[in-house]
């Protein structure tokens, strides 16, 4: 920890802490208009997918070649975000990576977000939404389906949970303390508080259930994306076709969910002001670790397409061609290079791995995430086994409509103003767990 | 009916379809033009070319003079008309073998022999040329009531047909050189299993070997048909019976095991003891720590 | 050829349907098209109905009375379990294609598609650079390690003891799972409202013919297993001028040219002229066979065949 040069000039207190954090939950104007702009977008978007709904998925740009499209890339890159609630506060948490501790919660909110709205853009994507019941009542334990919705759901309990219990301490706090908030939101501090008053039974107990929730969630964790890898590796196309795709996915969610975590800390740091809290330290780290997650995506990457490539057997021929050389090349290979490579080579330097810079860098890294999924998805459809013939030309190609799009950009919405409302009723930054680790004594009174 | 059901669909489909075949001149070479049917118009022959007619060109020419060719553009030629039969031998010949536009070829497909068995078949239909019919054919006596008795050695899962009329004087006598069709009923069809010279000998009997491979029901049972082939000779005379000399077939119901592409009454049962032991035990946990959270109050309690 | 319907036939024309035709006369398609325009004057007591093979007729109401139906469910059931005893394979003979596509016309009207709505497509095939190019019809394959069914996460598609795979449009609940893991690409989705929704929206579903059909749901290639049930051949099979097709029971070795009518043994048909099936590798099964296009019945006439015309 030598290379934080800067020493910390502030000295804390946990007065000062709670005023810090608890703040901008009061007094930020930007947020409210922030969630009544995304409110307005969602309503926008909202109806696109009642076109859809109108009109059937033909209003898609997907048809029968294509036949996953937009949706479920972006299905795939949501669940990948997700996972950086795992990486943070459970792998490193377990590991007892100390600095992690005030950003383990913007990880979890980043998870619960991302996570329920993966669940609902699979709905979006169905052809017949009114029978979702059918996945329950009908449910075939052979389908990876059923699988996928099963972690899916569990994951997003778990990760839940994980947002709150490590939370409870401050919930304590903001019961007693944020006296001009709504008596809905009073209402809900006290019943998540669990009349918690630090005692040390108490403390014990709830440390306790937390380890359990952080080493439930690595098996699950893990099983969300691999399952998800499946939806694709299940299937015998050119592309999908390949027996690394879990591990594949997962190292890839690592990149996307880092990317997406250092993001999300900029703009706390910038318009909450925690500064003090959201130090450059973390941000280092966080570069250092995405580095780590990159490497590891690469040598997967590598693996995934050099080994067909090497062998380049007919079907993977066609397929690997388009995406080397063809009309997929650019997007390939820019996401690959401004998503990974050049994103280590920068982040290797130190300077790079200041706030702003890496937060520059996480954006680049996140969509070009998020095109990785479009490249993994579409291009496959494209290739069959057997020729694409007698169909109308729109048949043998991709590109999404204007309603796709919107509907797409109402997921994101979603995403963030979940986000946003739980950053506004919650602190995002564990006050108690900060001041543990300062070793400043405090006392939370019922 | 099927065929009136077929006809009339293709009414409507080839209305939209455009010409892809123009229907010009074919170049029949001098040489092949002057070529004979090296067979005999014989009955054998007749019956024999008949027989090929009906299951290779009938499916779009129609019967000879019928008109109830499949109607194409062009339409397939009425190949009992005089138009098409004032043709020598061998153009007739060039243009099976060639074929052209939606004629297919049947170079390979037919052997030179049948093609020359279907000419003489068309040949017998010539008005101009009937007299040249041969008629080198055993003769047999006026007879009526012509019967087929079927025998059958379970042994040798042979069959043994006889064919039978009543002459005048009341005796009944076998009728010699009759084709016979032993037909064994299928699903869509009749599998014939008659072989190459189905023709009755002097007794009128006629002896069939039923394929030993041949699968029938569970008890070995098949629907079997014996009849004149050539309704022209006396009419539709034919003689059903169930014969229980096929290979008995017990089918394996595939839905019988447990599969992977199985509905879900049928999945392999690792695989829901894995789902459900797995939901089981994460959701125990689950709700094991929702149980303790809501213990944390009550130590406050205690704490008190 | 009214007098050659049998009761049998009959009745199971119209039942599923849920109307029996009280006029003597209006039985077939023929005798439904003459009452239609005998009563064209009268638009509002008119009907659709749906023939055997596949045509919407509009008939007299007066000349219609309720029977007793073949409920849903029921209709349900028996498409579930398939036939028994059978096992439907089919055979095709790619050196008889020429191309004509009567079996896709076939199809889509008798499963209400639209032209680009392939249950069956004929493909212009070309396996590598130096060999020759060849029409291939492809249906599904009614697989018997069927990679389709193996994802369904409702039991939507499923295989049954005649080894047919159908679809039940009214589970499907739309996630196109199969549609990615058909190798053979032989199924498609309704994106939008299916061809004439509007004129069958009355009808009751027949699983076994996958019509009426349903917009947000998957639909492919049945083996035509509404008119198995009556002893017909599939409709493309009995639609080829060209004898390309053959269809049989597997269990009685014998499949029969929908063409030529003739029934031949499948396990010779298949040994004497060296039948395969597609992409063996992939270790689906199906239950269709080709024969090579060897000694061919037509010069191949295809177009161009180019690199994105095959891939």
């Amino acid at each position: 920890m030598n290379d934080n040069t800067k020493p910390k000039e502030t000295t804390l207190s946990f007065e000062k802490i709670k005023q810090d954090v608890l703040r901008p939950m009061q007094t930020h104007r930007g947020l409210e208009l922030w969630i009544v702009f995304l409110i307005a977008v969602i309503a926008v978007c909202g109806w696109a997918y009642y076109v859809q709904l109108r009109d059937g998925l033909g209003v898609t740009g997907m048809r029968d070649y294509v036949s996953w499209g937009l949706y479920i890339a972006n299905f795939v890159f949501f669940v990948a975000v997700s996972l950086v609630g795992m990486l943070i506060s459970s792998i490193l948490g377990l590991l007892k990576v100390d600095w992690i501790a005030p950003i383990s919660r913007i990880a979890e909110i980043i998870a619960v977000a991302f996570v329920a709205v993966a669940g609902l853009v699979i709905v979006l994507d169905m052809g017949r939404p009114d029978r979702l019941l059918n996945v329950f009542i009908h449910g075939r334990f052979q389908s990876p389906i059923l699988w996928d919705v099963t972690v899916v759901t569990t994951y997003l309990v778990i990760s839940l949970l994980l947002l709150i219990l490590p939370m409870i301490p401050d919930l304590a706090i903001c019961k007693k303390e944020m006296t001009n908030a709504s008596p809905l939101l009073k209402k809900v501090y006290s019943i998540l508080s669990f009349g918690y008053t630090n005692t040390p039974q108490q403390h014990k107990h709830l440390h306790r259930m937390v380890r359990t929730l952080m080493v439930l969630i690595v098996p699950v964790g893990l099983a969300i994306h691999t399952v998800t890898s499946w939806l694709f590796a299940a299937t015998l196309r050119n592309g999908w076709d390949t027996t690394i795709f879990g591990p594949y996915f997962v190292a890839g969610a690592f990149v996307a969910g880092a990317a997406g975590l250092v993001i999300a800390m900029y703009f706390f740091r910038v318009n909450y002001k925690l500064q003090d809290y959201l130090t450059d330290l973390h941000f280092d780290k966080m570069g250092k670790l995405m580095v780590a997650v990159c490497l590891v995506y690469i040598y997967f990457n590598v693996n995934e397409f050099l080994v067909p490539g090497y062998k380049m057997k007919s079907g993977d021929n066609t397929h690997l061609k388009e995406l080397f050389l063809g009309s997929w090349a650019i997007m390939f290979w820019a996401s690959q290079l401004l998503g990974n490579i050049i994103p280590v080579i920068l982040m290797v330097n130190k300077r790079f791995r200041k706030p702003l810079p890496l937060m520059i860098i996480s954006l680049f890294v996140l969509a070009s995430a998020w095109f990785k999924r479009y490249v993994i998805v579409i291009p496959t459809m494209l290739h069959p086994h057997l020729p694409i013939q007698n169909v109308p030309d729109n048949f043998k190609h991709y590109f999404p409509t204007p309603i796709e799009i919107a509907i797409i950009v109402l997921s994101f919405a979603l995403a963030l103003l979940i986000m946003t409302v739980l950053a506004k009723i919650f602190p995002v930054v564990p006050i108690c767990e900060i001041a543990e680790k300062e070793g400043i004594d405090y006392k939370i009174e019922d | 009916m099927k065929n009136t059901f077929n006809i009339l669909a293709t009414i409507i489909l080839v209305l939209s379809l455009s010409a892809t075949v123009c229907a010009e001149g074919w170049d029949v070479p001098a040489s092949v033009k002057k070529k004979q049917n090296p067979y005999e118009l014989t009955k054998r022959n007749i019956s024999s070319g008949k027989k090929i007619f009906q299951t290779t060109c009938k499916s779009c020419h129609g019967d000879p003079g019928k008109g109830n060719m499949l109607p194409l553009q062009p339409p397939p030629t009425d190949l009992g008309s005089q138009n098409f039969l004032v043709q020598t031998d061998g153009e007739i010949f060039h243009k099976i073998r060639t074929g052209k536009g939606a004629m297919p070829t049947f170079e390979k497909t037919l052997s030179d022999e049948s093609k020359w068995m279907v000419i003489a078949y068309l040949r017998s239909l010539d008005k101009m040329k009937r007299e040249a019919v041969v008629t080198k054919a055993v003769v047999n006596p006026e007879v009526t009531d012509v019967k087929i008795d079927i025998d059958v050695d379970s042994e040798h899962k042979k069959l043994i047909a006889e064919l039978t009329g009543l002459k005048k004087d009341g005796k009944r006598v076998g009728l010699e050189g009759i084709e016979l069709s032993f037909l064994v009923k299928r699903a869509f069809g009749q599998l014939d299993i008659s072989g190459e010279e189905a023709y009755t000998n002097e007794k009128g009997q006629l002896i069939v070997q039923f394929p030993t491979d041949l699968p029938g029901d569970r008890e070995g049972q098949a629907n079997l048909l014996v009849k004149i082939t050539d309704e022209d000779n006396y009419g539709p005379i034919e003689e059903k019976r169930v014969v229980s000399i096929a290979v008995p077939t017990n089918p394996k119901n595939i839905l019988s095991e447990r599969a992977m592409w199985g509905t879900r009454a049928n999945a392999p049962i690792w695989i829901i003891a894995t789902y459900v032991l797995g939901v089981i035990g994460i959701w125990g946990v689950i709700f094991l720590i929702l149980f303790q959270l809501f213990q944390l109050s009550k130590m406050r309690v205690k704490s008190k | 050829m009214t007098q050659k319907t049998s009761d049998k036939s009959r009745r199971n024309f119209l039942k599923s349907f849920g109307v029996t035709v009280g006029a003597a006369g209006v039985v077939s398609s023929f005798s439904l098209l003459g009452a239609a325009k005998a009563a064209a004057k009268e638009p509002e007591e008119m009907v659709n109905l749906l023939t055997a093979d596949g045509q919407l007729v509009q008939v007299d109401k007066n000349q219609l009375r309720p029977t007793v139906t073949e409920p849903l469910n029921e209709l349900q059931k028996r498409g579930r379990e398939g036939i028994a005893g059978k096992s439907f394979v089919m055979v095709i003979d790619l050196s008889k294609c020429r191309n004509a596509r009567k079996c896709m016309d076939a199809c889509q009207n008798h499963h209400q598609l639209r032209a680009d709505q392939h249950h069956i497509n004929v493909l212009q095939m070309q396996d590598s650079e130096h060999t020759a190019p060849y029409f291939m019809p492809k249906p599904c394959q009614h697989c018997d390690n069927p990679p389709c069914t193996k994802v369904c996460p409702v039991d939507a598609t499923f295989k049954r003891q005649d080894g047919i795979v159908l679809i039940d449009n009214e589970r499907c609940i739309g996630c196109r799972f199969c549609i990615a893991a058909c190798p053979y690409s032989a199924r498609i989705f309704q994106w939008t409202e299916p061809k004439d929704s509007e004129k069958y929206k009355d009808l009751t579903y027949n699983i076994e013919a996958n019509v009426p059909q349903k917009k947000g749901t998957v639909s492919k290639c049945l083996f035509s297993a509404d008119r198995l049930r009556e002893d017909k051949l599939p409709s493309c099979v009995s639609s080829c001028p060209n004898g390309v097709y053959y269809f049989g029971d597997r269990n009685e070795d014998a499949v029969t040219n929908g063409t030529t009518g003739v029934t031949v043994r499948f396990s010779k048909l298949i040994e004497e002229n060296a039948g395969y099936t597609l992409m063996k590798e992939l270790g689906t099964k199906p239950r269709v066979y080709y024969l090579p296009p060897k000694d061919r019945a037509f010069k191949f006439n295809g177009d161009l065949l180019n690199e994105e015309n095959l891939h």
